[in-house]
């Protein structure tokens, strides 16, 4: 078998075009939408489907928080304001909240193969 | 027949291949977090760190963070607390040199702004209870209180090399409106200057970015200030290198009394939370002034914001006011992609 001159042709364009389209579009995997919690002493990470219940401790003392419903939310943190518990449920990728005198922040991780992803929520 | 297949086969082999170079070749985008400046500082850069330059950088930025937060905070014994000091007994105070170049670009934003930025309510903002999160009331203070309280503006501070003299004593300085900014463009400078060209520095939603993301443009959503969510995004944005994003909002900082919101938004002629807009938002190159602007078109109101941008040279603004409408300049509207219905009409 030979390759005829239009079969070289083909393959070019088809190794170019190949190329181009990954570069413009292809989207690493990652799993489900997840959720970073760091403290002063470790940073976890937690996939926002599974239901559970954390505590974490931080500067002042332990912040409650509740994985449910595809978010997250503080249930209590040892604060006066309570910003963070006011802060109610987050469920969209690039929403954060934090406790700040208790030094724990949260992260909703955006979902990186979604084009339409929002990195972060401005505010 | 077996020529087809044959090709087939190749152009498969190599999409296949592409694919695995394309995902060893993405680097990854590290996050993490810095408290500072009474908020968390959010971290997104993109990079092949190993572990042990990704805790390198966290703890240079961090001590910048720390010596800034030092240096400008208005609790602790800093050097803003030592010429609030001077300025609350005696009406003028020396100025160290490290703090003139923001202290006079912020009077500067005072003057072009007429006043509606003006960080010399510091006294103000204490006797609202909105200098720190463990100071918040649940009462708003008197009126009588209000304006017991001496009042002296930063646009017309007096400047004598490195001394400055306000109109009185009594008055304070709070630079909340400002540090933020000039913090985030600080740290967004560090990472450059390491070679860093893809990051995002996020300071409780105010933010500034590198580059892009490994896929894509930064995107970023802005928070409906009344939605029922209270983290539901209004519009969505694609950032380009350099630009930073600043918004002023009654969801920030406010405590609710009898029925009414009280924020931290204070309009500088009269003490008393500003009441014509619920958030403005500025994009600019320049985060400090991002900051600081943001403030001031919050203050102002719808009316008079487009001729504050103008004055402080802002072209991308937007403000929601107090119904819901939003207003802003054609510049940012059109970058804007509106979630459902949130469109202005």
């Amino acid at each position: 078998m030979t390759l005829r001159p239009i079969d070289v042709l083909i393959i070019a364009c088809a190794v170019g075009l190949q190329g181009w389209l990954m570069a413009r579009y292809w989207t690493p995997s990652v799993a489900g939408t997840r959720v970073r919690i760091q403290s002063p002493t470790e940073t976890q990470e937690w996939p926002l489907d599974e239901t559970r219940e954390l505590e974490v401790q931080g500067a002042l003392g332990i912040s409650r928080l509740r994985i449910d419903d595809g978010g997250i939310r503080f249930l209590d943190s040892p604060c006066r304001g309570k910003v963070c518990v006011r802060s109610g449920h987050l469920e969209h990728g690039g929403e954060t909240t934090a406790c700040v005198p208790n030094r724990i922040s949260v992260q909703v991780l955006p979902a990186a193969r979604s084009d339409a992803a929002i990195d972060l929520l401005h505010y | 027949m077996l020529k087809q297949l044959l090709l087939a086969l190749v152009l498969g082999g190599l999409l296949a291949a592409g694919a695995w170079w394309q995902r060893d070749r993405t680097p990854p985008v590290h996050s993490f977090s810095l408290f500072a400046l009474g908020t968390v500082v959010d971290l997104r850069v993109v990079a092949d760190f190993t572990e042990p330059e990704l805790q390198a950088l966290q703890r240079q930025l961090d001590q910048q963070l720390q010596e800034f937060q030092r240096r400008w905070s208005v609790l602790g014994d800093g050097d803003l607390v030592q010429i609030n000091q001077q300025l609350l007994s005696t009406g003028h105070a020396a100025i160290p040199g490290a703090m003139q170049t923001l202290l006079r670009r912020a009077q500067q934003i005072c003057q072009h702004s007429q006043g509606l930025f003006d960080p010399a309510i510091g006294e103000w903002i204490t006797l609202w209870g909105f200098d720190a999160e463990e100071n918040l009331r649940s009462t708003p203070p008197s009126a009588e209180a209000i304006t017991a309280v001496p009042r002296a503006s930063w646009c017309t501070a007096q400047w004598d090399t490195d001394q400055v003299r306000l109109e009185q004593a009594g008055a304070s300085l709070n630079l909340g409106g400002l540090a933020k900014g000039q913090a985030v463009a600080h740290i967004a400078n560090t990472l450059r200057a390491q070679g860093l060209q893809d990051f995002i520095v996020n300071a409780g939603g105010d933010l500034e970015v590198g580059g892009r993301h490994p896929q894509r443009p930064w995107r970023i959503g802005i928070r409906d200030p009344r939605a029922d969510d209270s983290r539901a995004a209004l519009a969505s944005l694609e950032l380009a290198d350099g630009e930073a994003l600043f918004s002023s909002g009654d969801y920030e900082r406010y405590f609710v009394h009898a029925g009414e919101r009280y924020h931290h938004l204070l309009d500088p002629r009269s003490g008393q939370p500003a009441r014509q807009a619920t958030s403005a938002t500025v994009l600019h190159t320049d985060a400090a002034l991002a900051d600081a602007a943001a403030t001031a078109l919050f203050v102002a109101g719808p009316q008079a914001a487009a001729d504050i941008a103008d004055a402080l040279g802002v072209t991308q603004w937007m403000l929601v006011d107090t119904q819901g409408q939003v207003h802003g300049s054609e510049a940012f509207l059109h970058r804007l992609q509106w979630i459902d219905d949130a469109a202005p009409h």
